[in-house]
């Protein structure tokens, strides 16, 4: 019972997650897949895709290619696009089908590479995990091939709605799919996406005075580091006691409770929490009495809502006044 | 390490072959991790003494997730083994079975731990989708040789492996490094294989008589290198296993 999903939809899947990773550097991204699933991509995963002039397509894999194997009409489609567009790199990204019948697409990329002269990769997703794998693995194969990103490590849409600024002068890696890549880099990094004043002074690694405890307890369900950074802003600002929690893993130390299925949401939502952070979604639980702050995900609820704009410098402040007002109400009621 | 692929068609010999030669290098002092990667998870039963050992899809299948103790057992004779197992027959995708079970010796970083001087990787020769070509990829096996004996089927599935290998060119695929011939008792045999050998490009590394002494250590549940270690047949297997790694680039 566990495994199924009763509540929430699935969470955008490892491809979606890593062409998302790629769409903003300038790359040709060709995700190899029947064509009817770039939709899903499209319509609910990237919300940049339209507007877009990313370099974004679906390789159009038909039945007989699947079943025939072989990989000459997807390196030539890929080589003729790449003459076109001069693209900066080429990308190929994994899905179901070519995962099932153990397509090679490092060998794809290898070849497509040797003639085009433009490097290229592939990002061996399969549709059966969810999009932190792909982002990851996206993150650490152009990494690996082009050096890192940018001084922003782990940035999709999926996760923020918008990139945030660096106030450090490390890299900064702004979700937990991002750690590996930051690695590789060899340079120094600090996890955390700056959504407070004292957490962003923190960041940089000065010496913050964090408010005098309270005794409001705070639940914060997100992608691991954007949950853990808030729950830090908040306890820093106001001294709440605040737990951060997610639906996909992320190395112990960032202390991020991992909520493996729903299950394990219905136990945390069960703990009472006087204010709860999370996607609209989880709403439709119907365990948390306490106050909600709806802050959408976009890799869990698309853009069924209206985002949250994470660089807003009085997020904490608003999500403060937010649980005031309900008090009062509730109090009022009472 | 030396990383070798050991093809051949079904009950052609190859998992004796493999098994054989992974004991003689054992016995020489040279750490062996044979992977057997046949769906019917029967390659390493000759170094657990007869037994089937529980595979990386029965680990996976049964809790979800590995350890790496789950799925690698030291064989009676000192060999390390893992096997990656498959679906019930009829049901699910073999060649799928094998890149997953791969990705679990990455993932738990078997391979590096066990650290072996020669890897084997024992694998079924009708490479009948991209999962059975999984152990050809670049940085799994460097050397492939199929076992075959001069009949004219095995002969036709050693052809079509010396075809796939020859398609991956460019790649960064393992290569053709030799041909064993596990004789059948074939009228003019030994030339047949020869002749494969050539037109194949590469070279006959091995020529393994018929052996009584094979089945009877298999009846003992142990290879022939470690039943009757002082036969002419072992010393043979030794010689084997040596022109083998001869054959190989160490990697």
């Amino acid at each position: 019972m566990s495994r199924l999903s009763m509540v929430l939809p699935n969470l955008t899947p490892d491809e979606g997650g890593a062409a998302s990773a790629l769409l903003h550097l300038g790359g040709l991204i060709v995700i190899h897949d029947a064509a009817g699933c770039l939709e899903n991509y499209i319509l609910f995963d990237e919300p940049r895709w339209f507007g877009s002039d990313a370099m974004l397509y679906t390789s159009r894999l038909s039945q007989m290619e699947a079943i025939l194997g072989g990989d000459e009409q997807l390196v030539s489609g890929i080589t003729e696009a790449a003459e076109k567009m001069q693209p900066k790199f080429i990308a190929i990204i994994g899905s179901p089908v070519p995962a099932l019948i153990g397509m090679d697409l490092d060998s794809t990329a290898m070849i497509v590479e040797a003639e085009t002269g433009i490097p290229s990769f592939a990002v061996n997703t399969s549709g059966f995990y969810s999009y932190e794998k792909g982002v990851e693995e996206a993150l650490i194969k152009y990494t690996e091939r082009m050096g890192k990103p940018g001084d922003i490590i782990g940035y999709t849409p999926l996760d923020l709605e918008t990139m945030p600024e660096n106030p450090t002068n490390k890299n900064l890696v702004v979700s937990a799919a991002g750690i590996e890549a930051a690695k590789l880099t060899g340079e120094d990094f600090v996890i955390g996406i700056p959504l407070g004043k004292k957490q962003k002074e923190k960041l940089c690694g000065r010496e913050v005075l964090p408010a005098e405890k309270t005794d409001t307890r705070c639940l914060v369900i997100g992608e691991p580091v954007y949950a853990m950074s808030l729950a830090e802003a908040l306890s820093l600002e106001y001294g709440w006691d605040c737990v951060a929690a997610s639906l996909t893993e992320a190395p112990e130390e960032l202390g991020v409770r991992y909520l493996p299925d729903e299950v394990a949401v219905e136990r945390i939502l069960a703990e009472n929490y006087d204010v709860l952070i999370a996607d609209p979604l989880f709403e439709h639980f119907g365990i948390h009495s306490g106050c909600f702050v709806k802050i959408p995900h976009h890799a869990l609820s698309s853009d069924l809502f209206t985002p949250i704009y994470n660089k807003d410098e009085n997020l904490c402040g608003n999500i403060k006044a937010f649980y005031d007002i309900w008090r009062n109400n509730n109090e009022e009621n009472d | 390490m030396y990383k070798i692929a050991v093809y051949g068609k079904g009950g052609i010999g190859k998992s004796t072959t493999t098994a054989n030669i992974a004991a003689a290098l054992a016995k020489k002092g040279l750490t062996v991790f044979q992977i057997g990667c046949d769906p019917k998870a029967d390659s390493t039963m000759l170094h657990m003494n007869g037994e089937r050992m529980e595979t990386v899809l029965d680990v996976l299948r049964k809790k979800g997730k590995a350890e790496a103790d789950d799925i690698i057992k030291k064989g009676t004779d000192g060999v390390w083994c893992a096997e990656c197992g498959g679906p019930v027959p009829g049901t699910g995708c073999a060649g799928r079975g094998i890149i997953t079970a791969f990705e679990e010796f990455k993932k738990l970083k078997v391979i590096e731990n066990i650290a072996p001087d020669v890897l084997l990787y024992d694998v079924p020769g009708d490479v009948v989708c991209g999962g059975f070509a999984m152990p050809l990829r670049g940085g799994y096996a460097k050397n492939v040789f199929v076992v075959s004996s001069g009949e004219k089927m095995s002969i036709y599935a050693a052809a079509n492996i010396a075809i796939a290998l020859e398609s991956f060119k460019g790649r960064n695929y393992a290569e053709l490094s030799g041909v064993i011939l596990n004789r059948r008792g074939v009228a003019r045999e030994r030339e047949i294989a020869e002749e494969f050998a050539q037109d194949a490009n590469t070279k006959l590394v091995g020529d393994m008589p018929r052996e009584a002494l094979i089945q009877e250590a298999e009846d003992m549940n142990k290879t022939l290198v470690e039943a009757f270690p002082e036969s002419e047949a072992a010393k043979r297997y030794l010689e084997l296993a040596e022109a083998v790694l001869a054959a190989s680039t160490e990697v």
